[in-house]
C-alpha cells in the first residue's frame, strides 16, 4: 500500500536531538532528520544499536521533543506541551520487552488501561477492550496473570492495549526481538492485519525479514538517515549495508554474491519466493544459451568446503550424558507444570550442539540440569564428564566450574561494580591466588574481544549492551569450564554485536577445543555454530541429529513451532520445483557453492 | 498535561521499591545473619530509604507503608500483628531518611547516604521497639537488648547496601576505581 | 537443593476460591468491615472484649469456609518465638504493667521475676487480640483477590480526592507492586542461578535461606534493584505512552456495586465495632 500521496500523518523536519544538550560538544543522537510518513504505510526503520533508532522512535509520540528542528504529528508541534496528548492518542507505542509495559496482574485490565486513561465512557472502554483481545487473539487468557505467559502472548497483551486506544500510527520499537519464532509469527500477523485495515506501521529492527515485509525502508547511521526507499531499492545496496554493518536478508545477500559470479543472475531478491524464481530464470536463460552453443562464463568455481567438520569418531569422548529426564516445577502444588518427560542427549568433548524448540519446550530446564542447578530425579540420570549428578554427594561446584552457564540477557547477571572484579568473581570463590586470578581475567576479556587494559577499570553498570554481554561471558570463561552452555545469550543484540560473539564463540569451538552447548532461538545461528542439533517439544526430544538432517525436515520443524535459516528453505523449495542442490546448505556462503553448482551443472 | 502530586515517575518508583519490600521480607532475603547475639539483621527497610533519598518523602512513606501492611497481613507473631506496631513506625522511615538526606546533600553526597540510612533504619527500630514496649509485647529491658544488639548492625548494613544501591544507579563513582579482581 | 525453586512459589495474597457469603460481599465492604473490627480489637484491653471478638471473629471464618488448620499451618515456624516472648513479658513485665480493670497485685516473686495478675492479663489480652488479627487479615485476604483489594482501596479512597488525596495514584501504585513481586521473583531466581554457576555456594541451611553473610547480600540485592530500576525506567515510558496523565479524567473499567449484602454486612460491622469500643470501659474485665 506504498501512497506517497496525501498529507503526511508524521512529519519530522532538520530533527535534531541531544541527550544532553547543556553539555559542549555532546554528541547528538539525532542530527537533521526529515522524514514524513504517509497514512496507511509500512515503515521499517533500520541501523544497528546507537544509530538513533529508538530516540526516533520516542519522537514519534511526544516522549521525547526535538532539541532543534520540529516534529509534526497530524500538523500538531509535539514540543508544545499542549500537544502531548492528542500527539499520544494518534501514535500508539509497543516497546521491546514485554514484561515492562504491562501496568495490571489481569490481562484484560491491562488492556484497560490505557482507554481508561482516554476517560471514555464505560459501554465504549468495554467494547474497546472486547475488540481488542479478539483482534490479537487473547480473548480466552483475558482472565489470566500475565506473568504466567509466554513472551509473545504478553506482547499480544501489550499489543491489544496499545490498539485498544484505536491510534492512526503504530510504533514498534524493536517488538519482536525478545520473542521466539513463534511468538514473532503471531504478533507480526496481528501488525500485518492492521496495516491491512489501513493502521499506519512504524516498525523499528533488526530483523531484516521484517524490515523486508515493509513499504519503505530507513537506515540510520550516527542520528541520520543514509538510506531511504523501497525494501528492494535498499536491500540492493548490499556493499553500502554491509558496511552499515546492518546485514541484509540472506537470500538477499545470496542473490548479490551470485550476481557477482554472473551478472546474469537477477541481483535483488527479498523473500524467498522471488529467489527461487530468479534461480530458475537464471536456469531457463541458461540452457537456452546452451543450446544456442554458448557455453561462456560458467564453470566449476573454485569450491571452498564450507561448513562444520564434525568431531572425528576416535575423539568423540562423551563428556555430557542425560538419560530419560524428566522434571516439574511446582511439584505437588496446583500449579505443577512439566517441563520434561524423558529427555536423552549426549554431549562429546569438542563438539558444538544446538538445542531448539519454541518457548516453554523445556531447553532452559535441560540445561540447568547440565550444571547441577537442578539435580536429576528418578529414573532420569545426568553425568558430567564421568560425575553422576544423582548422587547427592558429587561436589556441584567443581561441576559448575567444568560446565559455564551463561544465561539469557547476561548483562542482567553483573554483580560487581568493576568490570575486572565481576570476572573474577568465580575465581576469588574458587580461592585462586591474586596474581593467577589476574593472569586469567586477562586471558578471558581477551578471548571475548574486551581490552584488558581499557576494560578491566570501567564501571560495569557503564557498558554498552554488547560489551556487557561480553563481560559475563568472560566471567564464565575465566573460569576455564570444558563446556560452555549458552542459554539464548545470543538474543536481542543488534546485527554487529551478534556477528562479533558468534565469531568469538566459533574461535572458542573450533581453535581452542571448547565444547559448546548453544540454545538459541536464531535458526541461523545455530546453523552456522553448531554441528548436531536437539529440537525439543513439549519436554520431549522431537528430532535430533546433524544440523543439516535436522533442517532439512523443514514440514517437522515448523510443526514444532520452528523455522528453517532462509537458505535452508530455499534448497527446500527448488527441490520442490525439481530443482538438485547439492548438500544441505545452511549460510550463505554455503548456499552460494551450492547453487552455483546447481546452475553450471 | 499536568500530572498530580505523584508523577507517573514517583508512582512506578514507590510500587517497584514497594515490590522489593515485599519480596524481601517474602523470601526471607530480608534477614541476614550478622555475628550477634541476635542472629539476624533486616534490610527489609532499605527500599524505603532509597524511595525516600530517591524520589523524596512521599515515595519514601509510600513504600514504607505497603511494607508495613505487608508485613502486618504476613505477620505470624503478635507483635507484629498489630498494626501499631507493623504499620505506623514504617511510614516515617523513607521520610526520615528523605530530611537527612537533604539536609546533608549539599555538604557531601556519600555523608548524607550514609546518615539517611542511618537516619532510616533508627527510625524503623526504635519505633518498632517503643511502640512495642507501649503495646505491651516487649518489658523495656529487652526493648534495651534488642534495640542494641540489632541496631547497630542494621545501620551499618542499610548504609552499605544504600550507598552501593544509589551509586549503581546513579553511576556515581565512589571511592577508588581500581579492580582488584 | 531446588532452593531457586521456592521462589516461583511466590503469589502475594492467599485467594482461596469459594462462593460462602464472605466471599461474594463487595471488597469495600471487607476492607471496612475489617478496619472497624481491627480498630476495635486494637483498641480493647479487657479479657471480655477480646473473647466476644475472637467468638465473633471465628464465626465468620467458618462462614467463609476458610479451613482452621489452613490459618494455623502457617503459625507453626513462629511458635517458638510466639512463646518465648510470651514467657519473657509473663515472668519479668509484672512490674511495669498496671492491669486492666483490676486491682494489681502480685502472684508470684523471686529474685527477678516478678508474676501479676496484670501480666497474666497482658499475656492472655495480647493472645486473644492475635487469634483476632490472624482471623482478620484471613477474612480479607483469603476471600478476596489482591486486584479486588486494590479496587476496593481505589473506590474508598475516591471521595477524599477533592481533598487532595491521590486515591487512584496511590491505589496505581499497589497494582504496579503487585505485577512487579513475581517479575522480581524471576529475576531473583535468575541472578542466584547465574551466581551459583560462577561458583557462588549458597547456603542451604534449611527453605528460603541463600544467604550466610553480609557479603553475599550484596551482591545479590544490588543487581536485583539495578534491574528493578531498569525496568521502572520502561515501565514508566510505556505508560506516558499510553497516555497516563495521573487520575484525573480517567474512567474506570472494573466497576464495584454494593448489593443488599453489603450494606447489612457494613452496618452490622460497624454496630458492632462501635459497641465493642463503647463498652470498653463497661466490660467487667
Amino acid at each position: 500500500m506504498s501512497i506517497e500521496i496525501g498529507v503526511p500523518i508524521i512529519s519530522a523536519r532538520g530533527l535534531s536531538f541531544s541527550y544532553n544538550p547543556q553539555v559542549q560538544h555532546s554528541v547528538p543522537a539525532l542530527r537533521g532528520i526529515d522524514l514524513d510518513v504517509y497514512p496507511g504505510e509500512y515503515l521499517a526503520v533500520i541501523g544497528h544499536n546507537g544509530s538513533g533508532k529508538s530516540t526516533l522512535a520516542k519522537h514519534f509520540n511526544a516522549l521525547l521533543r526535538p532539541t532543534a528542528g520540529e516534529m509534526r504529528v497530524m500538523g500538531l508541534d509535539t514540543r508544545e506541551p499542549a500537544n502531548t496528548l492528542a500527539v499520544r492518542r494518534t501514535v500508539g507505542m509497543v516497546f521491546q520487552v514485554p514484561d515492562n509495559q504491562l501496568v495490571a496482574s489481569v490481562v484484560e485490565e491491562d488492556v484497560a488501561f490505557g482507554p481508561e486513561n482516554l476517560g471514555l465512557p464505560d459501554k465504549e472502554l468495554h467494547e474497546r477492550v472486547e475488540w481488542a483481545l479478539a483482534l490479537t487473539g487473547m480473548a480466552e487468557y483475558r482472565h489470566r496473570q500475565p506473568h504466567r505467559l509466554s513472551a509473545g502472548q504478553k506482547q499480544r497483551v501489550a499489543l491489544a492495549g496499545v490498539v485498544a486506544m484505536r491510534p492512526k500510527v503504530l510504533v514498534l520499537d524493536e517488538a519482536t526481538s525478545m520473542l521466539d519464532p513463534e511468538g514473532r509469527r503471531e504478533v507480526l500477523a496481528v501488525v500485518r492485519r492492521l496495516n491491512d485495515e489501513g493502521m499506519t506501521i512504524v516498525a523499528i529492527t533488526h530483523s531484516m525479514d521484517e524490515a523486508a515485509m515493509g513499504d519503505r525502508v530507513i537506515v540510520l547511521e550516527l542520528g541520520r538517515i543514509v538510506l531511504e526507499g523501497t525494501p528492494r531499492q535498499v536491500f540492493s545496496d548490499v556493499e553500502t549495508l554491509r558496511t552499515l554493518q546492518v546485514g541484509v536478508p540472506q537470500v538477499t545477500e545470496l542473490a548479490f554474491e551470485l550476481n557477482k559470479r554472473d551478472p546474469a543472475f537477477p541481483p535483488e531478491a527479498l523473500t524467498v519466493g522471488e529467489f527461487v524464481g530468479a534461480v530458475e530464470e537464471t536456469m531457463a536463460l541458461r540452457s537456452r544459451q546452451a543450446s544456442a552453443g554458448e557455453r561462456g562464463t560458467f564453470g566449476q568455481s573454485p569450491a571452498v568446503q564450507a561448513g562444520q567438520s564434525l568431531p572425528s569418531p576416535a575423539a568423540a569422548e562423551p563428556l555430557l550424558q542425560v538419560h530419560n529426564l524428566h522434571h516439574a516445577y511446582l511439584r505437588g502444588t496446583p500449579l505443577e507444570t512439566v517441563s520434561l518427560r524423558g529427555v536423552g542427549l549426549e554431549v562429546s568433548r569438542g563438539e558444538a550442539v544446538g538445542i531448539i524448540g519454541r518457548a516453554g519446550s523445556g531447553k532452559s530446564t535441560l540445561v540447568q540440569h547440565l550444571n547441577g542447578l537442578l539435580r536429576p530425579r528418578e529414573p532420569g540420570r545426568v553425568q558430567v564428564a564421568g560425575h553422576d549428578l544423582s548422587n547427592l554427594g558429587v561436589d556441584v561446584r567443581r561441576i559448575r566450574q567444568k560446565v559455564g552457564l551463561v544465561f539469557q540477557y547476561p548483562e542482567q547477571q553483573l554483580f560487581e561494580r568493576l568490570v575486572g572484579d565481576d570476572i573474577a568473581f568465580g575465581l576469588k570463590k574458587l580461592g585462586m591466588p591474586r596474581a593467577q586470578r589476574r593472569e586469567r581475567v586477562c586471558w578471558a576479556m581477551t578471548a571475548v574481544g574486551l581490552d584488558f587494559e581499557t576494560f578491566k577499570d570501567r564501571y560495569t553498570f557503564s557498558l554498552s549492551g554488547g560489551e556487557m554481554r561480553k563481560a559475563a561471558l568472560a566471567g564464565v570463561l575465566a573460569l576455564r569450564p570444558e563446556v560452555l552452555i549458552l542459554d539464548e545469550s545470543t538474543s536481542g543484540l543488534d546485527p554487529r554485536s551478534r556477528r562479533e560473539l558468534l565469531d568469538r564463540l566459533l574461535v572458542l569451538n573450533r581453535e581452542e577445543g571448547l565444547t559448546l552447548v548453544f540454545v538459541s532461538p536464531s535458526m541461523e545461528d545455530v546453523a552456522e555454530l553448531v554441528g548436531r542439533v536437539y529440537v525439543l517439544d513439549d519436554g520431549r526430544v522431537a528430532l535430533s541429529g546433524p544440523v543439516r538432517e535436522v533442517f532439512a525436515q523443514e514440514v517437522a520443524l515448523r510443526r514444532h513451532g520452528l523455522g528453517v535459516p532462509q537458505i535452508g528453505e530455499v534448497a527446500h523449495r527448488l527441490r520442490q520445483r525439481g530443482i538438485a542442490v547439492e548438500g544441505e546448505p545452511l549460510t550463505v556462503a554455503e548456499g552460494v557453492e551450492a547453487i552455483w553448482k546447481t546452475l553450471s551443472s | 498535561m499536568k500530572e498530580g502530586t505523584l508523577s507517573v515517575r514517583k508512582i512506578v518508583l514507590a510500587a517497584v521499591l514497594s515490590a522489593i519490600a515485599i519480596l524481601l521480607g517474602w523470601t526471607r532475603l530480608g534477614f541476614i545473619p550478622v555475628p550477634t547475639p541476635a542472629g539476624n539483621a533486616t534490610i527489609m527497610h532499605v527500599p524505603a530509604i532509597i524511595g525516600g533519598v530517591m524520589e523524596g518523602g512521599l515515595v519514601g512513606g509510600l513504600v514504607g507503608t505497603l511494607f508495613g501492611l505487608f508485613s502486618f497481613l504476613q505477620a505470624t507473631v503478635p507483635m507484629f500483628k498489630d498494626p501499631l506496631v507493623a504499620v505506623l513506625p514504617r511510614i516515617l522511615i523513607g521520610v526520615t531518611a528523605w530530611l537527612a538526606y537533604a539536609g546533608l546533600k549539599r555538604v557531601n553526597e556519600y555523608l548524607a547516604l550514609v546518615v539517611s540510612a542511618a537516619v532510616g533504619t533508627l527510625t524503623n527500630t526504635i519505633g518498632v521497639l517503643t511502640m512495642a514496649v507501649l503495646r505491651g509485647y516487649m518489658a523495656p529491658g529487652v526493648a534495651w537488648t534488642v534495640g542494641l544488639t540489632h541496631g547497630l548492625p542494621e545501620i551499618v548494613v542499610a548504609a552499605i547496601l544504600t550507598v552501593a544501591i544509589v551509586a549503581a544507579w546513579k553511576r556515581v563513582e565512589t571511592g577508588r576505581g581500581e579492580a582488584k579482581m | 537443593m531446588e532452593d531457586f525453586e521456592l521462589l516461583r512459589y511466590v503469589t502475594v495474597g492467599q485467594y482461596l476460591p469459594g462462593d460462602s457469603l464472605v466471599h461474594r460481599l463487595d471488597p469495600r465492604t471487607k476492607l471496612s468491615v475489617f478496619l472497624f473490627l481491627t480498630l476495635a480489637a486494637t483498641f480493647s484491653l479487657s479479657y471480655t472484649a477480646n473473647a466476644v471478638l475472637v467468638l465473633v471473629t471465628l464465626g465468620l471464618v467458618l462462614l467463609a469456609g476458610i479451613p482452621l488448620r489452613y490459618i494455623l499451618s502457617g503459625l507453626r515456624p513462629a511458635l517458638p518465638i510466639i512463646i518465648a516472648l510470651a514467657i519473657l513479658q509473663l515472668l519479668f513485665y509484672g512490674g511495669h504493667y498496671v492491669p486492666y480493670g483490676l486491682e494489681s497485685r502480685t502472684l508470684f516473686q523471686w529474685g527477678w521475676i516478678h508474676v501479676t495478675n496484670g501480666s497474666v492479663q497482658l499475656v492472655v489480652v495480647s493472645m486473644l487480640r492475635f487469634v483476632v488479627l490472624l482471623f482478620l487479615t484471613s477474612l480479607l485476604t483469603n476471600t478476596t483477590t489482591l486486584t479486588g483489594l486494590t479496587h476496593g482501596v481505589e473506590a474508598m479512597l475516591r471521595p477524599f480526592a477533592r481533598l487532595g488525596v491521590p486515591a487512584h495514584e496511590l491505589s496505581l501504585v499497589a497494582t504496579v507492586a503487585l505485577r512487579f513481586v513475581p517479575l522480581l521473583a524471576e529475576q531473583l531466581e535468575i541472578i542466584l542461578k547465574a551466581q551459583a554457576s560462577r561458583g557462588a555456594s549458597i547456603a542451604h541451611q534449611g527453605k528460603l535461606r541463600f544467604v550466610s553473610t553480609a557479603r553475599q547480600v550484596a551482591v545479590l540485592i544490588v543487581p536485583l534493584f539495578v534491574d528493578a530500576f531498569r525496568r521502572a525506567e520502561d515501565l514508566i515510558l510505556a505508560m506516558q505512552a499510553r497516555c497516563y496523565v495521573g487520575g484525573r479524567g480517567r474512567s474506570s473499567y472494573v466497576h464495584l456495586e454494593f448489593a443488599r449484602g453489603d450494606y447489612i454486612a457494613y452496618g452490622a460491622g460497624l454496630l458492632f465495632a462501635l459497641a465493642i469500643l463503647a463498652l470498653r470501659n463497661r466490660f467487667p474485665v
